[in-house]
């Protein structure tokens, strides 16, 4: 960490992971409450939790095989040409997913922040802001989630209390239902919003090591989904199943009917999405990182660190300013990531497991 | 021989390259400077072009058209981030197609809060509430916050309303306002029944 | 210049050729032996070396003893200093005996000796050691460092008394020859950080040094930033605590500061009596500084988003009676507070500038003016004179000057970011700015340790970041100390 080796502690791992996925995942996931119950909504984030910690556990035992980098460890495992489509494969995916989250973060800051200034505007400052951060490699990444993860995630937990207080509890007074096939589909549907996981493998390699790397990955990834299974409880009992469906983003709408007396300020509710923006940087940056990361693996190798961050920096950036508002960006993101780009990474993830299974069993 | 001219290509290379590193700094700089100059008035509104309305006045649909109308009236711009209670007309609170459209458009509006109080009053309470007094928001609360505790009656919210309004399993009372010699005093309230509103998600503001 | 000679005269003409029109230079030429038959000269700074010492001090001594002597003993007991005269170096070259005489010594040429004897004195006229006046504190020794490398190094060495305490001097400066001493604890000291120092030091010529900011900036390794990569102090106390905590500290003749490093943002928010108070207090207190850092950054920017932009976090109260003070002020929220901080920066350049009491005045005066007539005639709302002097009062809040000041400069640009992103501005700018620091290391340490980071060295450092633990429990050396050697605290019970 200190010798510029490139290494990051267990604790800045798992910031770098919350900070990526507990705003995003956060407003994503109504989304698909759609016209079920709020009990079938609830069993569909379970399933989507077993799926993402299933996930978890398969890239984390194939993380223990990697030796240098997973790069590396694909070219030898399935050839160089392989490693290269699946490179590019998380690169499509990331690039979708940055340009979700730029589309996100202006859609947000335009509804509730700042009504009048044009959303290209802000795509433009916090792509700025997340290429800065990529900018200065994994380390500098790793410091600034780990100094920013307080100030974020501690007042939305705060604010989640204080939302606790006010709930309704005929809200969660429905008659029981069994699992459905159609609560299993918007499960897997809802994993599409934790999935980013699978860029860990290339990440494992610069963790202190390689226990430490899994444990943060695990404590990463229970932490997020522990918040939003609560999320989502808190956010039934305050606006019951229907007005859930009725709200695009009942994260940001449960924070205007928060009320924090004896204290100075009257409102919160700008305070915390702004907070609740800030866990964007975060993400923006991991995003920026991977794009850089990526780009260099299939394209410029390691020469040209800045050229190969700043173009398709440049590309989402614009993309994102050209995509129509935040519905056509949800839509290209769920359809893409959620059909074609996770599906397919983790059937690499998968085959390289068996792969490795046969091997051992061999020998 | 062959060396020396690599030597000094280099360098002339690197003068060129740190030259015009040197004019992109300057560019950039001078374009800061200009938007800094520009923008230092500033994007937003100033405080003494803003009127700050306490109390939210809402007898007709759609409401979008009233707020607007109503913004042409004024010459400052209507600030709604301090209203602190909403009184609903007892004809539209009454009848529940105008009742849902008003509902639905507050909610779509975040400039107001979820906790903002809500009362019903007759045509004679509207017309004094749009006189907007100073201090009327605060009055009207007190009605709630000021009483002791063991008088204190149950106020109805703005987000309790929406929570009625889409899950509709309970029943809700919105306190009614009256006028008693040139005074607004609680009394009594507008009833509304369990409604489940289906189908109805919201239609965000494209 | 080469070696020198046993001939006097071929000596005496190159010093002769090298001191013309030096005026303040003197060459007295001397005889010395009982029948003054063996030809001298000294070479001295006239001020640095006083005519009445030569009589009495060591020089008079000595020069006493030679008169004294029979010609053929002078050689020997000059070779081997058998006249037990302290504080006397042989020296071999013209360069030397030059560069002893720069450094306020007197230098003794003999003939037939082909050395020449560097006697110590009293050094250059320089102020004395004094009161700390910029690094005030509560508890604590209130010494502060003078403007002579050797009475600071004595000042340190005062509170160390240990040989493991290494004072390794080196010259920088072709003409200024300015002497720095960098004193490390040897064990406890991670070596590569004085490696590091002396490879910078060597890495550039320069003609003169005259303080310890020149070095400061020429071996900082990042030009592009504001942030403080080293510490300075002018407390020898807190000198030596970062000794103790196994920093180097780097003092340079001619300035009255010495330069700490590493350097951490955590550290330029300590003082000195942090760890002499009640660990309650003093949590406490660091509280209020990084409130008031957050302050000196953020509450111009923030003033401007509330006022513009996000009007319904304030009270309606206190939004109506704003609206009432800001009618008639012909400026817009971001350009009245931004002339108000320029004001108070004029006035606080003005009040430093100013001698004594003429200085005093400039505050009173200037508040006068800025406070009361400009909010009489409508140029500035009352709010914002006080929103200017809780943000001057936030940034002298803040202990380490060279942060403060890096702080008045990056609330400008948060100023800028709020006048056109509202409260998402500050939060932009408070990004770019951890950022940045998370971007910035010194000497290996990031600048954001420990709140990057934290968790090493058994977490010892983060008890030691805005909260401090008492100090039966700080057993621990920080990050800086070499692995090993980090236990500072035992009990014996």
């Amino acid at each position: 960490m200190f010798g510029g080796n490139q290494k990051i502690s267990g604790r800045q791992l798992e910031r770098l992971l919350v900070l990526d996925g507990v705003g995003k995942a956060g407003l994503l996931l109504p989304r698909f409450a759609g016209r079920v119950s709020g009990r079938t909504f609830l069993l569909s984030l379970l399933t989507a939790v077993f799926l993402t910690l299933g996930y978890t556990w398969c890239i984390a035992r194939l993380s223990r095989k990697i030796e240098n980098d997973f790069y590396s460890y694909v070219c030898f495992r399935l050839g160089r040409p392989t490693a290269v489509f699946l490179c590019f494969l998380y690169w499509m995916y990331t690039f979708v997913n940055v340009l979700f989250l730029l589309r996100l973060f202006a859609a947000i800051a335009v509804t509730f922040v700042l009504p009048e200034t044009p959303e290209w505007i802000l795509i433009v400052i916090a792509s700025l802001t997340g290429i800065y951060a990529a900018s200065g490699g994994l380390e500098v990444r790793a410091r600034f989630s780990e100094v920013i993860y307080p100030f974020v995630v501690y007042p939305l937990i705060l604010l989640l209390i204080l939302a606790a207080a006010a709930l309704h509890p005929e809200a969660f007074q429905t008659k029981a239902e069994p699992l459905s096939w159609d609560a299993a589909c918007r499960g897997a549907q809802m994993f599409t919003a934790f999935g980013g996981i699978g860029l860990f493998l290339y990440l494992i390699p610069f963790a202190e090591n390689q226990k430490t790397g899994e444990r943060a990955l695990f404590r990463g990834i229970g932490k997020i989904l522990a918040g939003e299974f609560f999320l989502f409880l808190i956010i039934l009992g305050t606006f019951g199943e229907q007005g859930m469906k009725a709200l695009p983003w009942p994260f940001i709408s449960l924070m205007s009917s928060v009320e924090i007396r004896g204290v100075f300020l009257q409102r919160w509710d700008v305070i915390f999405t702004v907070l609740l923006l800030g866990s964007f940087f975060a993400a923006l940056a991991t995003g920026m990182y991977y794009l850089g990361f990526l780009t260099g693996k299939i394209f410029f190798g390691n020469r040209n660190r800045k050229l190969r961050l700043f173009w398709p920096a440049a590309v989402v950036t614009a993309a994102a300013c050209v995509c129509r508002d935040y519905q056509t960006a949800v839509k290209i993101y769920t359809l893409l990531n959620g059909s074609v780009f996770l599906p397919a990474a983790i059937f690499f993830t998968i085959l390289l497991l068996i792969l490795e299974h046969v091997r051992e069993g061999r020998q | 021989m062959k060396y020396l001219l690599k030597q000094y290509r280099k360098t002339k290379e690197k003068g060129k390259s740190s030259g015009r590193k040197m004019a992109w700094d300057r560019i950039t700089f001078l374009l800061f400077m200009i938007c800094a100059v520009v923008f230092l008035a500033g994007c937003g509104r100033e405080l003494e072009e803003r009127e700050f309305p306490e109390v939210l006045v809402i007898r007709e649909t759609p409401l979008l058209e009233a707020l607007e109308k109503e913004q042409k009236k004024n010459s400052k711009y209507l600030d709604y981030g301090q209203v602190q209670c909403a009184v609903f007309s007892e004809n539209l609170v009454t009848d529940p197609e105008a009742r849902r459209d008003a509902l639905t458009c507050l909610e779509q509006m975040p400039v107001f809060a979820r906790n903002i109080l809500v009362f019903a009053g007759s045509e004679e309470v509207l017309e004094k509430v749009e006189i907007q007094e100073e201090g009327l928001g605060a009055r009207l609360e007190g009605f709630y916050k000021n009483v002791p505790k063991q008088d204190r009656k149950e106020a109805v919210t703005l987000g309790e309303l929406f929570y009625w309004l889409h899950n509709g399993d309970s029943e809700v009372v919105i306190p009614r306002l009256i006028m008693q010699e040139e005074e607004m005093v609680l009394s009594g309230g507008v009833e509304l029944k369990a409604e489940v509103m289906a189908g109805n998600f919201a239609r965000w503001r494209e | 210049m080469g070696d020198i000679s046993k001939d006097l005269l071929q000596n005496q003409k190159a010093v002769e050729e090298r001191i013309e029109n030096c005026a303040d230079i003197l060459l007295r030429p001397l005889q010395v032996g009982n029948t003054r038959k063996i030809n001298c000269f000294l070479i001295y700074i006239e001020v640095a070396v006083s005519n009445l010492m030569l009589e009495d001090s060591v020089i008079g001594k000595l020069l006493d003893r030679l008169l004294c002597m029979e010609p053929e003993q002078i050689y020997g007991a000059l070779e081997k200093n058998s006249l037990g005269i302290s504080d006397t170096k042989e020296l071999a070259t013209l360069q030397e005996a030059m560069a002893a005489m720069f450094a306020g010594n007197a230098v003794l040429f003999v003939d037939g000796y082909d050395r020449a004897i560097k006697i110590g004195s009293k050094g250059y006229p320089g102020a004395g050691v004094r009161k700390a006046e910029s690094e005030k504190v509560m508890r604590g020794s209130q010494e502060a460092f003078c403007e002579a490398v050797k009475v600071n190094t004595a000042l340190v060495r005062k509170r160390i008394r240990s040989t493991d305490m290494k004072v390794e001097e080196q010259m920088v400066g072709d003409d200024s020859k300015t002497m720095t001493a960098l004193l490390y604890l040897e064990g406890v000291v991670y070596p590569p950080v004085c490696r590091e120092l002396k490879k910078r030091l060597d890495s550039f010529e320069i003609d003169g040094v005259e303080d310890g900011g020149v070095i400061e900036h020429l071996t900082e390794n990042g030009m592009r930033t504001i942030l403080p990569l080293y510490q300075t102090t002018e407390r020898p106390d807190r000198a030596a605590q970062a000794l103790l905590e196994g920093r180097a500290v780097l003092l340079t003749d001619n300035s009255p500061e010495a330069l700490i490093f590493p350097a951490t943002g955590s550290s330029l928010f300590q003082t000195s009596d942090d760890y002499y108070r009640h660990f309650l207090i003093v949590s406490f207190l660091r509280v209020v500084r990084y409130v008031a850092a957050f302050l000196a950054v953020t509450l111009p920017g923030l003033y401007v988003a509330a006022a513009a932009f996000h009007t319904q976090m304030l009270p309606g109260n206190l939004i109506r009676s704003m609206a009432q003070a800001r009618s008639g002020v012909p400026f817009s929220a971001a350009a009245e507070v931004l002339l108000m901080e320029l004001s108070f920066e004029l006035l606080r350049e003005a009040g430093l500038r100013m001698p004594g009491p003429i200085g005093n005045t400039i505050g009173i005066v200037g508040g006068l003016i800025v406070g009361q007539a400009a909010v009489s005639a409508n140029l500035v709302s009352p709010i914002t004179v006080i929103v200017a002097a809780l943000t001057a009062l936030g940034s002298f809040s803040i202990p380490n000057e060279e942060l403060s000041e890096a702080f008045r400069l990056v609330k400008y640009g948060v100023l800028l970011l709020c006048a056109w992103f509202g409260i998402l501005g500050a939060l932009f700018g408070w990004f770019f700015l951890l950022i940045h620091m998370a971007r910035q290391k010194s000497y290996g340490i990031p600048w954001l340790f420990p709140y990057a980071g934290g968790d090493l060295n058994a977490g010892a450092d983060s008890h030691d970041g805005i909260f401090v633990e008492p100090a039966v429990k700080r057993t621990r050396r920080p990050i800086f100390a070499r692995r090993g050697n980090r236990i500072r605290l035992r009990w014996k019970r």
